[in-house]
């Protein structure tokens, strides 16, 4: 933290040497002594002078030369042993040697104490000279490719194969499921009646408990509709300087058309930007989304990491580059398209203060703005309705493990860091996240705020979104069952179980739906007394159950969830579930061919296709305009 | 429980009890296919019959054990709505402490069931509409789809709540109000349209146990007339429904609607000669008000609603509702 004199003396300069005017200065004065925050990062934040010529003033306060990294060769020698992550966070970087001398940037002030512990680092002399943290971190990035392509990729996996998707079948897991299909068609030559009995009573069962379960969840998660996991009052009563550096990681991908939304959704934040770290994670061979990405000159807040090529070429790949970099004690996922509620970043921040050490991870609701566009998207925004609004708040209450949705996870970075970031061979790498966190101990928990996301509005790119989260709820169950043993006594037997239901009773209902609907269309064809030749009376008791019960409980649930969200003219819409359900197993069904096929092929979604008319909540505490 | 046991040991068998023993006998004749189900309306009655050991006396088990579960259900109301121990004392006299409900608790597993579902659904009814609590909604259209499983009584009910809706919402979108009647009508929709097809696809006809019953359907002339009579003099005995009536008028004027949403439901129900009895008409009413009592009554309002909570108790000792089998019930017991 610069000192109150050096403070003063730069705003004096910027004044002096006409980078902002006199109320300029004074408003940042006072916005700094709101939040706490640097006077030069108030500054650069809020546009109002360029990066560059803030620490170039702050180097000839600190009496010392400048540095453009960008512009310099880099001795790759002089980082053998050191961690990238403390560059990072300390600010300084070695990058030319001159004698017995290194030459070391540093983008704070350097005092002896500073000098001291960086020469006890290098073991050597070192020579202090100013950069910006952007060049820092840039120049991190650089030197470090290779390192960094590797922890993202095969961290996990290095860390505890077992916990990773890259192998989606160990030997033991192959065994049993031989065994299984095998044992199936033998039953099928040898009893053909007993086995479609048994197999048919089974999938019922199953069934049933997957329905009961998800709706006794909802029940308990009805129940906390009044409670306020943090409220107005304690937003509010949040002090400024006591608010911590958050990373918001943005992954984009083929998303040029979206990313100039993306940058007025972010700037919405009501959050002191200079205490926001936003890290735009571009792919490298998307040259398209990374020149659109820089003609839409976004804010010096957001800073733009290039994730070096390779497989696979996922999303939790991208993260894993934004969490190698990430300096925030708190971090976040957003997606290019979302439309967070401006106080979320402190409604987690508040979350995780009364969580505790264990908590790990919040997750805001996720809802969508163009519910209207088509029937697609009002069943997509009922059902999302049903699964925010009521399904997780009900794991939450009965501390039931939570698979995270795909945006606004909010995590503490470094137990993000500890539970090994997200495995890149995951194609639902966020819900297999959330189990790992309950399979090491650690709880996910949920706040009550919304991003409004864009619902897909076409069916096949929707089937394709599905199929990956379903590839990716399969790949997850393979995962996690490799030690069941572990997961009972890590996480608990209910939350076990609840697991079981949750990620396996979903792929499960929906690739079985076709047969049982297509079982009830040959039942209306066909006289009982045929139907009681083929199944014992308590398996068709079982199965009417199911289709009328199963279906009226999951289809009233969505109703409820759309009045919930007071989205009135949904609430009948939840009566078309049955059919919504069918595109669910084309997706299913999608998803179980590229287990087999392409285990960690990541089916891209399209954004930016709705015409509905974007609402941007209104950014707060506006800074004045740039200076002439 | 024990009135059952000992209504069962003096030789004394529930008629509706002995009905549904033999339905669910009817059922498991109807053999694998199902033809038996035209016989099992009303279904969960029939399913405990065919389930639970010990035929009669087995039902009655249940029904006390279910009877018990509503009392705690309404206690635990009571005590979240920071109702004095003393008063949540004299309002629960009126519930266990009469000849009557003690025989509908051990006598009637349907009745009892009914009972205490449409008391929840009405008590949900007026949470969801005037205070939009969704969870209340779940339990009102739940409430009332559960209820039809015991009687069609509660398809009434269901239209009375739906129609009352529309005087009840706070939005007055179109599609706030479609969607509100919607919530609390579809579960019971959906249960009358699924034991409709279950009973037409197995059997080819429909609700058979209805159609064989001569007073159902029958709309009798003046009958409508005679209903209103029936059910306003079974208010008589429920003091305790009209008093928080007044209490609805004078805090909750618009709330009131729906809490009296159950007495024109049970005047349209007797008109079409569903079984109603002023054994029916005193738990229900006495439920639907207890689970309707203010939260945290004043001193005045709550001294108010004890004395006449002990006034409905003297009442239903001197003047004491009855029904078919309530008689013959008391003395047996007391014989």
């Amino acid at each position: 933290m610069q000192g109150a004199v050096v403070t003063e003396k730069l705003g004096e300069i910027l004044v002096r040497e006409g980078w902002i005017t006199g109320e300029q200065r004074d408003w940042a004065t006072g916005v700094q002594e709101k939040t706490g925050c640097r006077l030069g990062a108030i500054l650069i934040a809020t546009g109002l002078v360029r990066r560059t010529a803030v620490y170039r003033l702050l180097a000839r306060t600190w009496e010392c030369d400048y540095v453009d990294l960008a512009d310099t060769s880099l001795d790759l020698s002089l980082l053998d042993g050191l961690d990238p992550q403390v560059l990072g966070e300390e600010g300084w970087l070695p990058f030319r040697r001159n004698g017995d001398h290194i030459h070391v940037a540093t983008s704070e002030r350097p005092t002896a104490e500073r000098r001291k512990l960086i020469e006890d680092r290098l073991g050597a002399r070192a020579e202090l000279v100013v950069t910006t943290d952007w060049d820092i971190l840039q120049s991190l990035h650089r030197a470090f490719r290779e390192t960094v392509a590797e922890q993202s990729t095969m961290g996990l996996w290095r860390r505890d194969s077992l916990q990773s998707a890259r192998q989606v079948l160990l030997t033991s897991q192959r065994v049993l499921l031989g065994l299984t299909l095998g044992a199936l068609v033998a039953g099928v030559v040898l009893a053909p009646r007993a086995t479609v009995t048994v197999a048919s009573a089974v999938v019922s069962l199953a069934f049933l408990a997957a329905v009961l379960f998800k709706f006794v969840v909802c029940m308990v998660g009805a129940r906390q509709e009044h409670r306020v996991q943090v409220g107005d009052a304690e937003v509010a009563a949040l002090d400024p300087r006591e608010l911590p550096t958050y990373t918001v990681l943005v992954p984009v991908y083929k998303e040029a058309n979206v990313v100039a939304d993306l940058i007025a959704n972010l700037g919405a934040l009501d959050y002191p930007r200079e205490k926001l770290e936003i890290l735009l994670l571009l792919e490298e061979n998307d040259t398209e989304t990374i020149e659109a990405a820089r003609a839409a000159r976004p804010p010096s807040t957001i800073t733009f990491l290039i994730v070096p090529p390779g497989h696979p070429q996922t999303k939790p790949k991208a993260c894993n580059v934004g969490l190698f970099f990430a300096r925030g004690e708190f971090l976040v996922i957003y997606d290019a398209e979302d439309k967070p509620e401006p106080d979320q970043l402190k409604k987690a921040v508040i979350a995780f203060r009364r969580g505790g050490d264990r908590l790990v991870c919040v997750q805001a609701a996720l809802n969508y703005w163009n519910a209207a566009d088509n029937w697609l998207t009002r069943m997509f925004t009922v059902e999302y309705s049903f699964w925010f609004d009521y399904m997780l708040p009900g794991l939450d209450r009965l501390r039931l493990p939570i698979p995270l949705g795909g945006t606004s996870n909010h995590f503490r970075t470094r137990g993000l860091r500890m539970l090994g970031g997200w495995d890149p061979f995951n194609v639902t790498e966020d819900a297999d996240l959330g189990i790992r966190a309950a399979a090491l101990g650690r709880t996910v928990g949920v706040i009550n705020s919304t991003t409004y996301e864009e619902a897909n509005r076409a069916a096949g790119n929707w089937v394709r979104q599905r199929s990956r989260w379903i590839k990716g709820y399969m790949q997850t169950l393979l995962v996690h069952l490799r030690r069941p043993g572990t997961l009972v006594r890590t996480a608990g037997v209910r939350q076990t179980a609840a697991f079981a239901l949750l990620v396996g009773g979903t792929p499960m209902t929906f690739l079985f739906t076709p047969p049982l609907y297509a079982l009830f269309a040959a039942s209306l064809l066909l006289p009982p007394s045929v139907l009681a030749g083929l199944f014992p009376g308590w398996v068709l008791w079982v199965s009417l159950f199911n289709l009328l019960v199963g279906n009226c409980l999951m289809i009233y649930v969505s109703m409820m969830g759309a009045f919930k969200r007071h989205n009135y003219a949904l609430v009948l819409w939840a009566l078309l579930n049955p059919v919504y359900w069918l595109l669910h197993s084309a997706a299913a069904y999608k998803a179980l061919w590229q287990l087999v096929t392409k285990p960690h092929y990541w089916e891209k979604t399209v954004h930016g296709l709705s015409h509905a008319a974007h609402q941007i909540p209104d950014a707060p505490g506006a800074a004045p305009t740039l200076a002439g | 429980m024990a009135l059952g046991v000992w209504a069962n040991v003096r030789g004394f068998e529930s008629s509706s009890h002995r009905m549904f023993a033999a339905q669910a006998a009817a059922v498991r004749a109807g053999g694998p296919d199902l033809a038996g189900i035209g016989a099992a309306y009303p279904p969960l009655p029939t399913l405990l019959a065919g389930l639970v050991p010990g035929g009669s006396l087995g039902l009655s088990v249940v029904a006390s054990l279910f009877a018990g579960c509503t009392l705690h259900l309404v206690w635990e109301q009571l005590v979240r709505r920071d109702v004095p121990t003393l008063l949540i004392g004299c309002l629960l006299l009126p519930l266990f402490a009469v000849p009557a409900v003690a025989y509908a608790a051990s006598q009637s597993v349907a009745g009892i069931v009914l009972l205490s579902m449409l008391a929840v659904a009405v008590h949900g009814f007026v949470r969801f509409t005037v205070n939009r609590d969704t969870e209340a909604g779940f339990l009102t259209g739940l409430a009332l789809a559960a209820a039809f499983t015991v009687d069609p009584i509660a398809i009434f009910y269901a239209l009375a709540l739906g129609t009352a809706t529309w005087f009840l919402t706070q939005e007055r979108l179109p599609s706030a109000t479609r969607a509100t009647v919607a919530v609390i009508v579809f579960p019971t929709a959906f249960a009358v349209l699924s034991w409709t097809f279950l009973e037409w696809r197995f059997t080819g006809g429909v609700f058979g146990t209805l159609v064989a019953n001569p007073d159902v359907f029958a709309f009798r002339t003046g009958a409508f007339g005679a209903a209103a009579t029936t059910v306003g003099a079974s208010l008589l005995h429920v003091p305790l429904f009209v008093a928080v009536a007044v209490v609805f008028a004078v805090r909750r004027p618009l709330a009131l609607v729906g809490y009296l949403t159950v007495v024109p439901a049970s005047v349209v129900a007797v008109w079409i000669g569903l079984r109603y009895t002023p054994v029916t008409a005193y738990v229900l009413f006495t439920l639907v008000a207890l689970l309707s009592v203010p939260r945290a009554p004043g001193r005045h309002t709550g001294v108010a609603l004890g004395v006449v909570a002990l006034v409905q108790l003297l009442l239903a000792w001197v003047w004491t509702p009855t029904s078919p089998g309530f008689a013959d019930w008391l003395a047996a017991v007391t014989g």
